[in-house]
Formats: structure tokens, C-alpha cells, sequence
């Protein structure tokens, strides 16, 4: 990544420069789900599905409860595997990756339900501990850490446990440090599901503001139609099958 | 960027009051935020590791206690018979004590016929060691006031410096043991505290009263300058099948096989505090982590590494290993102090602690956290990131 070294340090942005990893080509999809599917037993929690997402896009996945949204994220996000068909990053096979911990470390950005953040440890710390097991070292992943609160303006909840934030809070902590190792793509489920309308529009104001000028790409899987709508592409799952 | 203007300046400076976290900070970080839960689970290493210290302090100091009588003054070695029960049951006749004396490269050999007596309840073992007045001086006996008793006086007894401050006794004072009125004549250093904390009296005059005529209980061997001390042992120890030579306090289970199973009990008591620390710790473990599924699920999923997960778990168990092991040399160190003051032990333990002490604590703790976390952490490890998310 070369965006460190031209920036001025004298501007406030560049500090704060995401560094999302959309380097790929535009005609390859950063994901793909070709031909999923995923069997718990006899039971079918999502059926033959095809998902490209284009690098810069922002892709809502919506559908009723039980209908295979969260199945189709942890594919992306590789904490669980299909049954059938391939799952690609960048065009790559994620069944012929070696490192999985690595993708789901630095190419992915994980921003869960609820209770995702660690309760005693505090918002910045939250944050640092995704930057484990990379090339930074400890101050860099605090300044890292101070930046990112700065971006999701946060800073003055730097050092808030999550039991002691609002859900809106928790979740601009969570997007955080789901942006910690600048991934090509952010997933995230149900990322207003616990928040109340205003919260909510925080939130997709957040998701918004990364899109446009940070040129992230986005999955958000979500029930809420208002919610959805904010996205460039709504898919529709319902009983395991993309409509 | 357009966002610029939004961004609120930041209020910590890179080196602000919150610095970055290392993976240690965050295992001591983890370790404090179940404070309670920590506290108990190094409590229970200490007890085991305050076991495992103890036993070992108390049986090192009864065998070098018992291996000081032995090896009174400057005695090269020492002969008693073959694997007897107690050291105290030893028969060296006095025939063998001329035929050892009389071995080529024997400068002198000492016969000394020891008794215990119980003088009173707080002193149930209370060492007579009969020995004649001309040995003294070669068993490395200083008469420091009085003096010797006579060889065939039946009621004079020396007391050892600490016998006589223990019971307030002087030249010239009177001492009942087992019924019979003794006169003190004079006090003796040996520089042991074993012997120095016991009475002496002139052979003859013990063996009548033990019965035993004609035979010691040990004898103390010096061999002439230049001669090879273990040859000389091989020696005796052919010409005398039914004897056994003894150098050192490790060697003492050769006659004394009360040792020999001191030796095996504390092994085995020690294991059984090993594997009830471990018990206790992974049972400890175990429930932390059915509790942190969802929280390692959760380091799965950013990323986490399953050696990492492991490390931090086993970091963790480390952690309460080193808190348990400080506290357990504590608690040993207490433990003997009181055993030394306030026991049947009392005279006879002299508890030794050493840099060794420190090192059996560590090494005991640190097994008791890695055996109990090997389970609990391999199982962190292999958690699917999947299932463990969509635990509530
Ligand atoms: N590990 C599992 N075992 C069995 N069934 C599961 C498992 N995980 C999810 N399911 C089922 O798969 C279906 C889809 O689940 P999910 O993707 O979580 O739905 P949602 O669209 O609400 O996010 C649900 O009916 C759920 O009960
Ligand atoms: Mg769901």
C-alpha cells in the first residue's frame, strides 16, 4: 500500500486514509458466490445461489427471517463453508486458500449483530486486537486505533467499555475495527437490527459516507427494506433462494 | 475527502495517555478483569505447589537431620547395619567395631550406641548418644563448660549447648531421664544442631540401661591421610556383608528404610497434589471457557489465528501459574515456619529454603497450568468461528 507515503501529514485526512484494498481489475468481482448451497442435515439453508459484487459496490441482501441471509455472509466472511458450489475472492477459490485466518484477518472487515465487541475491553482496545498477527506493530496499531475512533467520530469514547455505550456507539466501534486492516470489502449482518430508527441512520449515514468517498465495497445483509434502500443492489433471499 | 471538516481533531496525541496493547497486556488485562475467579484459581496452584515445597523442605530436612548424627565431627564416613527399619535399630557389635578399626587405611573408628527416650510430651524424642570419654574429642566433641563425664559413672551426662538452653540447664544441675536423676557435668558442641540438641553419656553406662552389652548403634570412620575414602569403604563393606557405609545424606536410605518410604510418600503425595491442582485448575478452565465461546468465536472471526487463540488461553494459564506459584512458596514458607515453632517436629525440623525451593515452586505451578489448559485451550483452538458466532 503506497497511500502512507504520498499523503502530507499535515492534513487531517491521510491519516485517516482507509487504503481499501479495491485494486483488482473492475471486470473481477471482489466475491462471488457461484452455484452455493449450504445443507444443515435434510435441511436446505440456502439453495444454488449466484452473488457477484462488484469491487465498489454496495450490495443489501434482504428476506425474512430464516431465509439463508447470515448463511450467505459467513460464506463471505469464510467462518463456515458451502455444501456445494465455490465461494471467490478476487476470482480465487476460497476452498483452495490456504490461510483462511489471514483473508478473514486483512481482506475482509467483519461488522456482526450484536455483542460482537469484547465487554471488558475498551472501545480503542477493540479495535487494536484485530490488528493482531499483522506486520504493525504496537504503536502503529494504536495510531491506527485513534484514527479510525477519530473517522466514526468516536474519539471521545476511546476509552468507553461497550456496557457503558449506546448501540450506535457499539456498532460505529465494530465498523471500526472492521475497517482496522483496510479490507477490499466490509460484511455486515443486521448492522442496525439492535438500533432504533435514529440509530439506524446513523449508522447506514456511516456506510454511506465510506461508500462515496472511501469507494468501499459493502454486503449488508439486513431486514429492512428502508435500510436496504440506501444500497446501489438489493438482493432478495427467500428460503434459501436468491429472487 | 469531504468529510474532512467533520472530523473531529483527535484528542490523543500517538504517544496519548493510552498506549497501544500488546498481546501480553492483553492476557494480564484478561487475568485481571476476572479478578476473583484468577485469585482462586492461583490460590488452588498454591496449595498445591505450597504441598509439593512443603513435603519436600520436611523430608530434606529430616534426612540431613538425621544424616548430621551421623556425620559428627569430621568423620569420613560412617558404617551401621544393612536396611534396618529405623537407623535407631542399627547393631554393630563391638567385634566389628574392632575388626572396621583394625581394616588397613582406618585412621579411627568411633562406635556409638544411640537411644531416644521420651523426657516429656513436648520433647518425645530426646537423643542419648553413649559414647566413651577418650572418643570424644575424635567424634568432633568440644566440651565447652564442665567436662567429660567419667567412663564408668552411671549418673553423669553432658547436654549439648542446646538441650541446656532448651531446658535451663547448667553444670552442675540435675537431669531426670527415664526415671533415673542424672547430674549435668558439663555442656558440648558438636556444631550439628541434631546432636547439639541431644545428651551424651558414657558408653558402658548406656548400653547397661538399654540392654544392649557389647554393641553400638554406628560407627564413625576416619581414614589416614592419603588413603582412598572409597576404597576404604569397599573394604569394610566386604569384610562385613551384614554392613552398610554411608557418605552422604542421599545415601542414608541405604540403612534406614523409614527414609526409604519417606522418600516414596513424598513422591506419591506429591503427585496427588499435582493431579488435584490440575483437577481443580482445568475444571476452572473449562467453565471459562464454555463462557468465552462466543469471545473466541468472535477473535476467529476478525482474524484470529487458532495458534493465537491458543496462545492466549495457555498465556493466561501461565499467568495464574506464576501468581500461584508466589503465592505457594508463601504459603510453604509459613507452613514449615509454624511446623518448626509449633509441632512434634519442633528441635528436629530445620527447614532450608533455597533458590532450589523457588525453582520445584515454578516448575510445579507451571506444569499444574499448561496440564490443566492443555484441554480447555485445544478446544478454543478448534472451535468452528461459524457455529461459535451463532451462540447466544
Ligand atoms: N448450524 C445450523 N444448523 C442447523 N440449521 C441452521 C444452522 N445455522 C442456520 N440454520 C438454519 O438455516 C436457516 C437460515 O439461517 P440464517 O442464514 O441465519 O437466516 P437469516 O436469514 O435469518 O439470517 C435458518 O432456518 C436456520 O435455522
Ligand atoms: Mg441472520
Amino acid at each position: 500500500m503506497t497511500h502512507a507515503s504520498n499523503a502530507s501529514m499535515g492534513q487531517g485526512e491521510s491519516q485517516v486514509a482507509l487504503g481499501m484494498n479495491a485494486e483488482s481489475p473492475a471486470s473481477t468481482p471482489v466475491l462471488e458466490a457461484v452455484n452455493v448451497g449450504v445443507d444443515y442435515g435434510e435441511f436446505h439453508a440456502l439453495v444454488a445461489a449466484n452473488l457477484s459484487v462488484a469491487p465498489g459496490e454496495w450490495v443489501a441482501v434482504t428476506g425474512p427471517s430464516g431465509s439463508g441471509k447470515s448463511t450467505l455472509l459467513q460464506l463471505f466472511a469464510a467462518v463456515d463453508q458451502p455444501t456445494s458450489g465455490s465461494v471467490r475472492f478476487q476470482g480465487e477459490d476460497l476452498a483452495n486458500r490456504r490461510h483462511l485466518d489471514r483473508y478473514r484477518r486483512i481482506e475482509v472487515g467483519n461488522v456482526f449483530q450484536l455483542h460482537n465487541l469484547l465487554p471488558h475491553l475498551d472501545a480503542k482496545r477493540n479495535i487494536e486486537i484485530a490488528m493482531f498477527g499483522t506486520h504493525q506493530g504496537r504503536q502503529a496499531r494504536s495510531d491506527r486505533a485513534t484514527d479510525l475512533l477519530s473517522l466514526l467520530e468516536l474519539t471521545a469514547q476511546a476509552g468507553h467499555k461497550p456496557p457503558d455505550m449506546s448501540g450506535g456507539e457499539r456498532q460505529r466501534v465494530a465498523i471500526a475495527r472492521a475497517l482496522a486492516n483496510s479490507p477490499a470489502v466490509i460484511l455486515a449482518d443486521e448492522p442496525t437490527g439492535s438500533l432504533d430508527p435514529a440509530g439506524a441512520a446513523n449508522i447506514i449515514a456511516v456506510f454511506d459516507r465510506l461508500h462515496r468517498t472511501e469507494g468501499a465495497t459493502i454486503v449488508m445483509v439486513t431486514h429492512d427494506r428502508e435500510v436496504a434502500s440506501a444500497a446501489d443492489r438489493v438482493i432478495q433471499l427467500e428460503g434459501g433462494r436468491i429472487i | 475527502m469531504q468529510e474532512n471538516a467533520r472530523l473531529p481533531t483527535p484528542q490523543m496525541g500517538p504517544n496519548g495517555e493510552s498506549g497501544g496493547l500488546s498481546f501480553v497486556g492483553l492476557i494480564v488485562h484478561n487475568l485481571g478483569t476476572r479478578r476473583v475467579r484468577t485469585a482462586l484459581t492461583a490460590l488452588a496452584v498454591a496449595i498445591a505447589v505450597m504441598a509439593v515445597v512443603t513435603l519436600g523442605v520436611l523430608t530434606d530436612s529430616l534426612k540431613s537431620s538425621a544424616a548430621e548424627v551421623l556425620s559428627a565431627g569430621n568423620a569420613d564416613f560412617t558404617v551401621a547395619q544393612k536396611s534396618v527399619s529405623d537407623l535407631l535399630n542399627s547393631v554393630v557389635t563391638d567385634t566389628q567395631v574392632t575388626k572396621i578399626a583394625s581394616t588397613p587405611g582406618v585412621a579411627s573408628a568411633v562406635g556409638v550406641l544411640v537411644a531416644t527416650i521420651k523426657l516429656d510430651p513436648a520433647h518425645p524424642l530426646f537423643l542419648e548418644i553413649g559414647i566413651t570419654p577418650e572418643s570424644l574429642s575424635p567424634f568432633g566433641v568440644h566440651v565447652v563448660a564442665g567436662s567429660a563425664y567419667d567412663a564408668t559413672a552411671p549418673d553423669e551426662v553432658m547436654l549439648g549447648w542446646q538441650a541446656a538452653d532448651a531446658f535451663g540447664k547448667k553444670v552442675g544441675s540435675s537431669i531426670v531421664m527415664d526415671g533415673i536423676r542424672f547430674r549435668v557435668v558439663g555442656i558440648y558442641s558438636t556444631g550439628q544442631v541434631f546432636a547439639d540438641s541431644a545428651s551424651m553419656m558414657s558408653l558402658a553406662t548406656l548400653q547397661a540401661r538399654e540392654r544392649k552389652p557389647a554393641t553400638v548403634t554406628l560407627t564413625v570412620v576416619r581414614v589416614t591421610k592419603g588413603a582412598s575414602i572409597e576404597r576404604v569403604r569397599a573394604a569394610i563393606e566386604e569384610a562385613n556383608p551384614n554392613l552398610a557405609t554411608v557418605r552422604s545424606a542421599t545415601e542414608y536410605g541405604r540403612v534406614d528404610r523409614n527414609l526409604q518410604f519417606l522418600g516414596a510418600a513424598q513422591t506419591g503425595s506429591q503427585i496427588i497434589a499435582l493431579v488435584i491442582g490440575v483437577i481443580i485448575v482445568m475444571n476452572t478452565m473449562l467453565l471459562s471457557f464454555v463462557e468465552r465461546i462466543r469471545e473466541f468465536g468472535v477473535l476467529r472471526a476478525i482474524g484470529w489465528s487458532r495458534s493465537r487463540l491458543l496462545g492466549l488461553v495457555l498465556g493466561e494459564a501461565i499467568g495464574i501459574s506464576f501468581l500461584g506459584a508466589g503465592f505457594g512458596v508463601g504459603f510453604a514458607f509459613v507452613l514449615t515456619w509454624g511446623l518448626e515453632r509449633f509441632s512434634p517436629l519442633r528441635g528436629i525440623l530445620q527447614a532450608q529454603f533455597t533458590a532450589g525451593e523457588v525453582w520445584t515452586a515454578l516448575y510445579a505451578a507451571i506444569a499444574i497450568g499448561l496440564l490443566a489448559a492443555l484441554y480447555p485451550s485445544a478446544r478454543a483452538a478448534m472451535l468452528r468461528p461459524g457455529a461459535s458466532l451463532r451462540r447466544e
